[in-house]
């Protein structure tokens, strides 16, 4: 960590000389000061926290033993990111690209898929279900890649026509297959779509279970489909929809983001918490920091969570009055569960000692599926869960412990708790427990420390409001929530990449990235010296 | 020579007829199946209204036909008093004011942005199933922020958009137990805010016959006939395609007919025709539920609550019911507390319907279907909702009668849904029904 | 103030608490709705309503138009975010005129904001915006009370208003500065306000008094009632754009129905260099390109229907929007809504019948217009906001 502390610098006194100001060192706030450095501004990138990574940091979970938070696999990692920040050349590297998947199902059958989606149907079973679902993520795939640019957040330029026109280009294209294909996918539910395709039975409980993990979205309610499709639309290692684990786990990628930002001459302060942002005649002039200090500067990119960034940063007597009520209309919330636990020894069922290295899924039954998010609306903990496994570990041996083993896993579908009490946590933490159970029988005995972290917990370490951290809610309000955010009110200068404009769940960067491009543009525009 | 036909509209609904006839009369060529079970002679409850549009396309006027408007819509809930609301806006704020309801003030805004929200193109096509332009509505959607925003809250829950407009939860049930139950939704569920605003249409008011006169079904089946629809009153066996323009329907007594699409004006219609399956966004419409209509025959006329008995009631006990209920059914188990709609029909009949059953019962880790005993229940679990609003109800029923629609069956005609357009439930049949075909004649040509 | 159009559906209008005092001086009993209340439009006749405003003192029912008090710690923030009006700027007893626009700056509504006491402000708006004030005010501490039903409210104008009001012992600060206090006993609140060129006084006070302050003015001011359609013709005059006949709510609006302050003739009433009002930002992007334009023409006839075509050159350039006789200028005034790009000064108007006639009309300057006008010509030598 190379920052300095904030407040012998800024206390009290008024800083000028800078281009850009970056609010929030989260990989999108990281990302959004690399390209903003790379290109010659002078920018100020400010945390306030003592460490960088927003939810994605290391942290001891047990004395000598390194979890990391936030994600645990890769998958929607924005490829233009990696290229242009040479994110390769500042320590990226994969441990395990393509990771296969291991389904275990309720009567304790297994399946196992190849990590490339297009050739997964070899594994099947028979030539008919081989067949239907070729055929299935053959369309998927294809739809998914079609719709990416609609996946992007749409509009970090305030010019409403430029997006018009950019998207028009993007989708004008369609085949009239593909047109069709989304007039018929865009409201169904993962369930409709899956009872066209599917006879009962293996592959469709783990497509149900899939579609629902990865989209965050319940299988049988509207829009799901899109979710999904959304899921489907990352590239890993130039291969669409597939999982990859890189070196040292999620926050490695935060590190070689810190390291573009170093290289790029981005000046990052940590332990900077800014109060609000300057606002003069409609634009943009810098920050006023709690201690009382001022930078000026007239780009304001800022990666926190839209309620601080534009409610409490700008206050609702700047922003418009239609876009406070679209940036807070109510939505209802889900969340999924991290959890990282230390086995005493390496794992003893045959399952776990085959598959270290692979992604191990539980699926329940369908009916459990829809159950469960039920349950989970209603704010009750279900008593099933689809529960993603890895061992770090396994993938990437430079972090294996010395005798026990770490697993890291992450559940889904759980109520969305603001302050969840000890009892809470328990249930959630025993329900995971006896789903991993399912892919591990008698895991329980090797069970040392379970450390669960739950979207409260990110946003008490990022400072953010927990809903931020929620499961992302139907694709519609993604959109909505992207779009409109992102267009920052129409306040000049005022860039936003925080998790509202994000589309889809994981890391990804896109929303930085865009962000910076905008305010890039705006800036020659503007005759920036460049 | 087998005939050949451009639609095939199974079912014989208002819906379904008044669709088949705009389409004869716009130069297509139909017929109609009318479904398997005939149509038992029964006092109509209240139905959807006719919009004008229809009513100049088929020159109504020509048949003396008369409807009244459902008076009002009254929510009864388990303890205080019915929440009212009424066909005009102005009345509406004043029964809400005086029935001591905080958020009287908001009413008027309130049923225009929701008037507003409802002309969202993209989810409106989407919606119903007809060929449309996917990719380039959705860019335009989403290049236009308010349209967008528009979309996102009706791709959002009912519950989130009236939390966002009121603060009176008695309110907020009324609304959502009205615009809800009809198609079985929950409050909380993502597409719920789409029933919504459909509800805030001014087609959607329902109608009811004044008891004078013929009937609405009687004059639409003559209207078909008078435009050249051809009629089968017999069942359907089967529907095959070999993959061409056309299907071949199949009857019971292998009489065949071809058809380029086969139309079901309501949900209803295909999940009687065991085409349920074929609508697109079913969970939208609350599919997986079941729809059960008790008829009660009373020995004595019985006193309307809210001292209006031309209303339609819902009977809930808070505003989470619905959700709970909806859970319940797709779940496969009877709801606990179960919403009920009911209406005093012209002869003092009670109608009572609800959409909150399971199409399939989950049980011992089992899925199975309804039984004679599941019909029974359902019967009784009505009855005893109306009696807890209706005070000595019991003591006077005569007859008791049940029916039950959108059950999964065993075996259906359809295997194959390429070519099946279903409407999907709307707070008017009658006007979805008719825009969709009409769309699909464009689309054709 | 303005009323708004009436309501396209008049479901059994409510009586105003002035309604039975103004239907028994109503000898012609000719009735409209307005926000659901029920408005005279006709008191005797329009001729002799309109030459008592012009030339003594008349009263008319202001009840239906919607009224809020704002109070709270951000009242003034609040009211400068809602409406153009800088509220923060306003002393007490002051009032000014302003609009509320939406994002895009296309115009919701007109508004006016007086300002009782340091905490104490009143809004008064043609049409409510009930669901607009709660969503307005979240996160910020004001509270904007409707106030419309607990209320009766009388204007009192003409140029002997001041006098009527003196003599009928309702004498109030209200024809200098907006007030509120205690007149005989009663809870009252007085501001100026202008009716075209007419100088007015509006009285508010608790709707059970209506009646007797009604009596009070009839008898010992001797003012005369006036009804709605002379109250036209005075707004005709004086170039107000009727929100709902000459202009639809932003809110409300087709695509493309929207008009900003600049197409209404109204860019006084916004102007971008002072107050953070909502819609600034997008008027700024949107608004300085008009496509439409909102005029006043004087039209050389007796009898015009509001809807006829506009000519230019003989190109057709857009509608009558509202029109009534003027006896001051014995033509016809109206608001017409032409293209943007038209800059003539003398059109030509089709009269409905059956040969295609047309008459003569002229760009006629109105107390709104100079006031536009004059904005316009202060702003060419201001600096330009427009970043």
């Amino acid at each position: 960590m190379t920052a300095k502390p904030a407040e012998v610098q800024s206390a009290g006194r008024i800083e000028g000389g800078i281009d850009a100001i970056v609010i929030g060192a989260s990989a999108d706030g990281l990302a959004a000061a690399a390209y903003l450095g790379k290109a010659g501004l002078r920018t100020l990138l400010l945390e306030e926290s003592a460490e960088i990574g927003g939810p994605v940091r290391a942290r001891d979970i047990a004395p000598g033993i390194t979890g990391i938070d936030g994600e645990h696999l890769l998958r929607i990692l924005d490829p233009d990111v990696i290229n242009e920040l040479d994110l390769y050349r500042f320590g990226v590297k994969y441990a395990a690209r393509r990771l296969d998947t291991v389904y275990y199902f309720d009567d304790g059958e297994t399946l196992q898929l190849d990590g490339d989606l297009q050739h997964a149907a070899d594994l099947m079973l028979d030539d008919d279900t081989r067949d239907q679902f070729g055929a299935f993520m053959g369309d998927a795939l294809e739809l998914s890649a079609f719709l990416r640019p609609a996946f992007a957040p749409l509009r970090s330029v305030s010019d409403e026509n430029a997006t018009k026109q950019a998207l028009d280009k993007a989708l004008g294209q369609a085949s009239p297959e593909i047109s069709a294909l989304i007039s018929r996918y865009a409201l169904a539910s993962i369930e409709d779509v899956l009872n066209a395709k599917f006879e009962d039975g293996p592959v469709k409980t783990l497509l149900t279970s899939e579609a629902a993990f990865l989209s965050g979205a319940a299988p049988h309610e509207a829009f799901s489909f899109m979710s999904f499709l959304r899921s489907l639309a990352g590239e890993m290692a130039g291969l669409q929809g597939a999982l990859s684990y890189p070196e040292g786990g999620a926050v490695s990628i935060i590190n070689a983001l810190r390291r573009a930002v170093q290289a790029a001459k981005v000046e990052i302060r940590a332990a900077a918490r800014v109060k609000s942002i300057l606002i003069e005649w409609d634009r943009a002039a810098g920050v006023v920091l709690e201690n009382g200090g001022q930078v000026r500067a007239p780009i304001i990119v800022n990666a926190l969570d839209a309620q601080r960034a534009f409610l409490d940063m700008i206050g609702p007597d700047i922003i418009d009055i239609e876009f406070q009520r679209m940036l807070t209309a109510p939505r209802s919330h889900l969340a999924s569960a991290r959890v990282q636990i230390t086995l005493k020894g390496a794992a003893t069922n045959d399952a776990t000692k085959e598959n270290p290295g692979r992604r191990l899924v539980y699926a329940p039954p369908p009916e459990d599926v829809r159950r469960a998010f039920i349950d989970a609306r209603a704010g009750r903990v279900p008593q099933n869960l689809i529960v993603e496994a890895i061992f770090p570990g396994a993938l990437d041996t430079e972090t294996a412990l010395d005798g026990d083993v770490l697993l890291s896993a992450v559940a889904h579908p759980l109520p969305f708790d603001e302050a969840p009490d000890r009892r809470r946590r328990n249930e959630i933490s025993a329900v995971i427990l006896a789903m991993l159970e399912k892919i591990a029988p008698d895991i329980g005995d090797q069970v040392d420390i379970v450390d669960l972290r739950l979207p409260c917990d990110l946003a008490r370490a990022t400072g953010a409001s927990s809903a931020a951290y929620a499961a992302k809610p139907a694709m519609m309000q993604q959109w909505a929530l992207a779009n409109i955010s992102t267009s920052a009110s129409d306040i000049g200068g005022v860039y936003f990449c925080g998790p509202e404009a994000q589309i889809g769940a994981g890391l990804s960067c896109t929303a930085g990235k865009n962000a910076a491009k905008a305010a890039l543009r705006e800036f020659k525009k503007r005759g920036g010296a460049l | 020579m087998t005939a050949h036909f451009d639609f095939l509209v199974i079912g014989d609904d208002e819906a379904s007829l008044c669709a088949a006839a705009c389409a004869q009369k716009a130069g297509a060529k139909v017929a109609i199946a009318r479904s398997s079970k005939s149509r038992k002679k029964q006092t109509a409850g209240a139905m959807p209204s006719v919009p004008n549009f229809i009513w100049r396309r088929l020159d109504l006027q020509d048949f003396g036909l008369t409807l009244d408007r459902v008076s009002a819509r009254v929510t009864l809930f388990e303890t205080g008093d019915p929440v009212v609301t009424l066909p005009g806006v102005r009345d509406t704020t004043a029964a809400l004011a005086d029935a001591g309801i905080g958020d009287y003030t908001l009413w008027q805004d309130f049923v225009a942005d929701a008037a507003a929200l409802g002309d969202s193109e993209f989810i409106n096509s989407a919606s119903s199933g007809a060929p449309n332009d996917g990719a380039a509505s959705l860019a335009n959607m989403l290049g236009d922020r308010s349209a967008l925003h528009r979309a996102s809250v009706l791709s959002g829950s009912c519950q989130a958009l009236l939390d966002d407009c009121f603060e009176d939860n008695r309110l907020k049930g009324h609304i959502a137990a009205h615009a809800l139950a009809p198609s079985g939704l929950g409050g909380a569920e993502p597409g719920s805010a789409f029933a919504l605003t459909d509800y805030f249409n001014d087609d959607a008011w329902r109608v009811r016959a004044t008891g004078e006169g013929r009937s609405l079904h009687d004059i639409l089946t003559e209207v078909c006939e008078r435009a050249g629809v051809t009629i089968y009153a017999k069942p359907l066996e089967r529907v095959s395609s070999d993959g061409g323009k056309f299907k071949t329907a199949i009857f019971d007594d292998d009489e065949k007919l071809k058809t380029r699409v086969i139309f079901f004006a309501t949900p209803d219609a295909a999940a009687d025709a065991g085409a349920g399956h074929c609508a697109p966004g079913a969970s939208i419409r609350g599919a997986g539920a079941a729809t059960a209509t008790v008829r009660v025959k009373l020995s004595e006329k019985i006193d309307a609550p809210a001292h209006d008995s031309d209303a339609i009631f819902q009977i809930i006990d808070g505003g989470d019911d619905l959700q709970e209920a909806r859970d319940a059914a797709i779940s496969g188990r009877l709801p606990e507390r179960l919403p009920v709609e009911f209406e005093i029909a012209k002869n003092g009949d009670i109608i009572a319907r609800s959409a909150y059953f399971p199409a399939v019962f989950f049980e011992d880790d089992e899925w199975r279907g309804w039984s004679s005993q599941d019909r029974q229940a359902a019967a009784m679990h009505i009855r005893e909702r109306l009696g807890s609003r209706l005070p000595g109800l019991a003591n006077i029923i005569l007859k008791a009668t049940i029916d039950i629609t959108g059950a999964v069956t065993a075996d259906s005609a359809f295997s194959d849904c390429a070519g099946v357009i279903v409407q999907p439930s709307r707070h008017n049949a009658i006007s979805a029904a008719v825009r969709l075909i009409d769309r699909m004649i464009v689309g054709d040509s | 103030m303005i009323f708004p159009a009436a309501d396209i559906i008049a479901e059994a209008p409510r009586p105003t608490p002035l309604f039975s005092a103004a239907a028994s001086t109503s000898d012609a009993n000719v009735w409209t709705s307005i926000n659901g209340w029920s408005v005279a439009r006709v008191m005797t006749s329009i001729e002799s309503e309109y030459a008592v405003a012009k030339a003594g003192a008349v009263v008319a029912d202001l009840g239906p138009i919607a009224r809020y008090a704002v109070r709270g710690e951000d009242a003034a923030a609040f009211l400068a975010r809602v409406t153009t009006v800088p509220a923060q700027r306003l002393d007490p007893g002051d009032s000014a005129r302003g609009l509320i626009l939406d994002d895009r700056g296309g115009v919701i509504d007109l508004a006016e904001v007086s300002r009782l006491s340091s905490d104490l402000f009143l809004l008064t708006t043609p049409t409510a915006h009930a669901r607009r004030m709660k969503i307005a005010a979240r996160g910020m501490a004001a509270i904007a009370d409707d106030i419309t039903e607990q209320v009766a409210v009388l204007g009192v104008f003409g140029p002997e208003a001041s006098e009527a009001l003196s003599a009928a012992g309702l004498k109030m600060p209200g024809d200098v500065v907006a007030a509120s206090g205690m007149v005989r006993g009663v809870e009252t609140a007085a501001r100026p306000i202008q009716f075209g060129a007419l100088p007015g006084v509006e009285l508010i006070f608790p709707k059970e008094e209506a009646l007797t302050v009604w009596g009070r003015l009839l008898r010992r001011g001797k003012v005369t009632p006036i009804g709605l359609d002379a109250l036209e013709i005075l707004r005709l005059e004086s170039g107000a754009p009727r929100p709902g006949v000459d202009f639809i709510a932003a809110d409300r609006a087709r695509p493309g129905g929207a008009r900003t302050p600049y197409e209404l003739g109204l860019a006084h009433l916004a102007p971008l260099d002072s107050g953070g009002f909502n819609g600034r930002r997008g008027l700024r992007r949107f608004a300085l390109e008009p496509r439409r334009q909102l005029i006043t023409l004087s039209i050389d006839d007796e009898v015009s229907m509001p809807g006829a075509a506009v000519f230019a050159q003989d190109k057709a350039v857009g509608r009558i929007t509202s029109c009534a006789w003027s006896p001051a200028i014995k033509r016809v005034v109206a608001f017409a809504d032409i293209s943007a790009s038209c800059t003539a000064a003398d059109y030509e108007i089709a009269v409905s019948g059956p040969a295609d006639v047309r008459v003569a009309a002229r760009v006629f300057e109105t107390a709104e217009s100079a006031l536009a006008l004059d904005f316009q010509r202060s702003q060419s030598g201001a600096t330009d906001f427009r970043l």
